[in-house]
């Protein structure tokens, strides 16, 4: 390289993914490379079973890869016989999945999910009520501003608790956020929000993998679409 | 709210009214009687019910209302002692268990699994023989049998947690795996626990009185349920009356169980109520219906239709609709505006206690007139439906012909021979007759949709709902199965949030916004000159070939829970909202709702 540039978020480099099945051995990802770099928003489609969210699980070091290697930030993620993956930070990668009510605690006050990320190891002790009023602020900034912080995931629509679940993963300044069909089963004006929220936070420096297969969605935002084939 | 989910359920006001009624007679019944329960008088040995003692004497003469009142008392302790280990120790154990996988896993895992293998009163005859009979003996030999049940519950709980969304968003957070059990794990686990150690405080008290019964448990003279039972056996001929103080406990007990153990089973994990006819109608009941000029010909009339939730929710208010044979109507709006509502109204699904005002009638007839019974008859002859998902809407455990059959199944007949093959094959299943023998897991969702459209159309139905039929199906998919649905039904209501989809399969559009119509019209005037500002900012958020960026609206629809909006409810989110549009409601005129359309 000639010039001095800072690694990329996220390097994968000719992974493969295989489960078993009983069915046999089913290869969901096989020697994929990409990278993301800040900012970049990296659309992924395909048919249903052609191995998108395995791909995205492997970006984000949810899952480790059979062969080929994840480094982020220039680190290789797994090291020895480690079960979970080595992040640069906390937080570092964050994710957004496909069933908004389940990925949030049910039992749980919207903006404790919201702040969670903020309470981890490392970062500055807050009071609640500093949390609740960041949460505040997040939901302003999101236009959910109406939206009441103290109120549970049940007494919320899927889109919002969508975008709450967003806003737990950008809250995080995450440098990567992943993002596994964010608009299945939402509504189009849903639909439309999310992808603001997502550009938004692409704008400000975090790379974005999105995957979904409502590719005139995709296109509408995202840099680069990777088409995967069963 | 839990509170009052639980006093919503009915089973739950029983449950624990008998089983406060069994407590308050074990603390305080032997304190109102005064009778020595172990006193025994052999001038009245085998005395009849009467004045003096009301449930009789055994054969020492002791009053047996005094007895049952003394053994209920010993035997719920035990209960309650039982109870309380098991579910201590059960969900330590499993927590555990669960927490650390690997080889401690792997080792509790085969305890339990021995545990609940054998007969939990073979394991506690063997403990009673091994440590001798005693009440406390007895106690000890049951918690030995019964741990393993609320150990297993706790040790799923906590083992499937670790795929759990919410915990997967925290661990990449960073929050250490010790804030993660206490914070995400725990609370759920617990209640999960206790409401599965809850169903088996019946099986307790039985296996308790069983065991007593055989002289294992507390010995006399002390008064004990299962031991009274034993006694009177010798004397059960002559003096029957010495049955009906302990078993009328015992089965108030383990009723008073199941019913509390149901309820807080509901209550934690609230099901959709499957009950429907028995909602309050308001409104205009039974009036005729209005004859216009498309009457002939409307399949589905629905006339001011308002539809209020339980809770308050005024999910439908004043529709008015109507679609006629042939026709394919589509209902489009964003989450919560009252689409679904609509289409649960017309098949009758409403939850119990939901009340609609209006009037709806399906092919001249009115629904409000139509018996349980008779309304059962129609659903699948007269009307059709297509859920939004198939796999959720089939059997996994049965092939997906089994599926396609059932319309025939429920009305007690049989598809002729290669029918449902036939149908399935015209919506172009490849191989269908092969292929309907596999479950519906090997099927993809497309193909599978296009199996519920064969087994909703079984009858020829007059009238199809489909409620978002693709929207759970890869895109590419949609075009094919609404193309295929508008072949194979008659009319169709069709509920979507995608107007460009509608667009290309649909004569009609209705656009609903909190619980209101807005706009309707047909569906090329709709898509090409919108009028209403909602439905411009629905088609603005439509994904277009070409990818221009998608504009958003901002908020979120009213909250349509008591009171509904004094003025437009679209005002809060409208550009153009002038002082009237927050004052008075728009009504629909000339098809669209919108003081600003109706004044220029």
């Amino acid at each position: 390289m000639s010039t001095p540039s800072p690694p990329p978020i996220v390097t994968a480099d000719e992974v493969t993914r295989a489960y078993a099945t009983a069915r046999g051995t089913v290869t969901a990802v096989h020697e994929v490379s990409l990278t993301v770099t800040p900012r970049q928003i990296l659309g992924i489609s395909g048919p249903s079973g052609s191995g998108k969210s395995t791909l995205l699980r492997l970006l984000a070091g949810i899952e480790r890869p059979d062969t080929g290697t994840i480094h982020f930030a220039g680190q290789p993620a797994w090291t020895g016989r480690s079960r979970t993956a080595r992040y640069p930070r906390p937080g570092y990668v964050m994710p957004i999945f496909q069933a908004p009510s389940a990925s949030l605690n049910p039992r749980w006050p919207i903006w404790r999910s919201i702040t969670e990320p903020l309470t981890a190891p490392g970062r500055d002790r807050q009071h609640p009520a500093q949390l609740r009023a960041t949460a505040a602020d997040w939901l302003d900034r999101a236009r959910l501003g109406h939206v009441d912080p103290t109120i549970r995931p049940g007494d919320l629509s899927g889109g919002q608790c969508q975008r709450i679940a967003i806003l737990r993963a950008l809250v995080a300044q995450p440098a990567l956020v992943i993002a596994d069909e964010p608009t299945a089963r939402q509504d189009v004006i849903t639909a439309a929000a999310i992808s603001e929220l997502l550009t938004h936070a692409a704008a400000h420096g975090t790379g974005l993998v999105v995957v979904s297969h409502d590719t005139a969605w995709l296109d509408t935002f995202a840099h680069h679409t990777h088409r995967m084939t069963p | 709210m839990m509170a009052a989910q639980l006093l919503r359920q009915r089973g739950f006001l029983i449950g624990p009214g008998l089983g406060l009624a069994v407590v308050a007679l074990a603390v305080l019944g032997p304190v109102l009687v005064g009778v020595d329960p172990d006193l025994p008088d052999y001038a009245h040995q085998l005395a009849a019910p009467g004045a003096e003692h009301w449930l009789g004497t055994d054969q020492s003469g002791r009053d047996q209302l005094a007895r049952t009142l003394a053994g209920t008392r010993t035997s719920l302790l035990a209960v309650l002692i039982v109870f309380t280990l098991t579910t201590t120790i059960g969900l330590v154990v499993g927590s555990l268990a669960g927490y650390l996988g690997g080889i401690v896993d792997a080792a509790i895992g085969r305890v339990i699994d021995a545990m609940l293998g054998l007969p939990s009163q073979i394991i506690a005859l063997a403990v009673v023989g091994a440590l001798g009979v005693g009440s406390t003996n007895l106690v000890l030999a049951i918690v030995v049998s019964g741990w393993a049940y609320p150990a297993r519950i706790a040790r799923a709980a906590v083992l499937g947690s670790h795929q759990r969304l919410d915990v997967i968003a925290a661990r990449m957070a960073g929050i250490g795996p010790a804030r993660i059990l206490v914070g995400h794990v725990l609370p759920g686990t617990l209640a999960t626990v206790l409401v599965a150690a809850t169903t088996t405080v019946g099986e307790t008290v039985l296996t308790l009185a069983g065991l007593s019964f055989l002289g294992l448990g507390a010995q006399p003279p002390t008064a004990e349920l299962g031991q009274m039972l034993a006694d009177s056996q010798s004397a059960l001929v002559s003096s029957p009356w010495l049955l009906v103080g302990p078993t009328t406990v015992i089965a108030a007990t383990v009723v008073a169980a199941m019913l509390v153990s149901d309820a807080l089973r509901d209550a934690i994990d609230p099901q959709p109520p499957h009950r429907t006819r028995h909602h309050r109608r308001s409104g205009t009941p039974a009036t005729p219906m209005p004859d216009t000029d498309d009457s002939v010909a409307a399949v589905l009339r629905i006339t001011d239709l308002t539809v209020t939730y339980p809770d308050g929710t005024h999910a439908v208010r004043a529709v008015t609709l109507s679609v006629a044979a042939g026709e394919c109507v589509a209902v489009v709006g964003e989450s919560g505006c009252g689409k679904s509502t609509l289409a649960r109204a017309v098949l009758e699904l409403l939850p119990a206690g939901t009340a609609i005002g209006g009037a709806l009638a399906i092919d001249g007839v009115d629904l409000t007139t139509v018996s349980p019974p008779a309304l059962r008859r129609m659903r699948g002859r007269t009307v059709g439906y297509v859920a939004q998902d198939p796999y959720a809407a089939c059997d996994p455990l049965h092939s997906v012909a089994h599926h396609v059959a059932e319309p025939w199944r429920n009305h007690r007949q049989r598809p002729p021979r290669g029918e449902v093959s036939r149908r399935v094959s015209a919506l172009d299943v490849d191989r269908a007759a092969t292929r309907l023998t596999e479950r519906p897991h090997h099927w993809s969702g497309g193909m599978l949709q296009r199996a519920t459209i064969a087994a909703a159309g079984a009858h020829d139905p007059v009238l199809t709902i489909a409620d978002e039929p693709t929207s759970a199906l890869d895109a590419h998919l949609a075009d094919d199965i609404l193309t295929a649905l508008r072949r194979s039904c008659r009319a169709l209501l069709l509920v979507s949030h995608d107007l460009h989809l509608v667009a290309r399969h649909s004569d009609r559009v209705i656009v609903m916004y909190a619980g209101r119509v807005v706009e309707t019209g047909p569906t090329a005037d709709i898509l090409e000159r919108p009028r209403h500002p909602y439905t411009r900012a629905l088609i603005a958020a439509t994904p277009q070939p070409g990818g221009a960026p998608l504009v958003s609206l901002p908020g979120t629809p009213p909250s349509l829970v008591g009171a509904p909006p004094a003025g437009c409810a679209f005002a809060a989110r409208c550009a153009d909202a002038t002082d009237i549009c927050h004052d008075r409601e728009p009504v629909l005129a000339a098809g669209v709702a919108c003081w600003n359309v109706a004044t220029s």
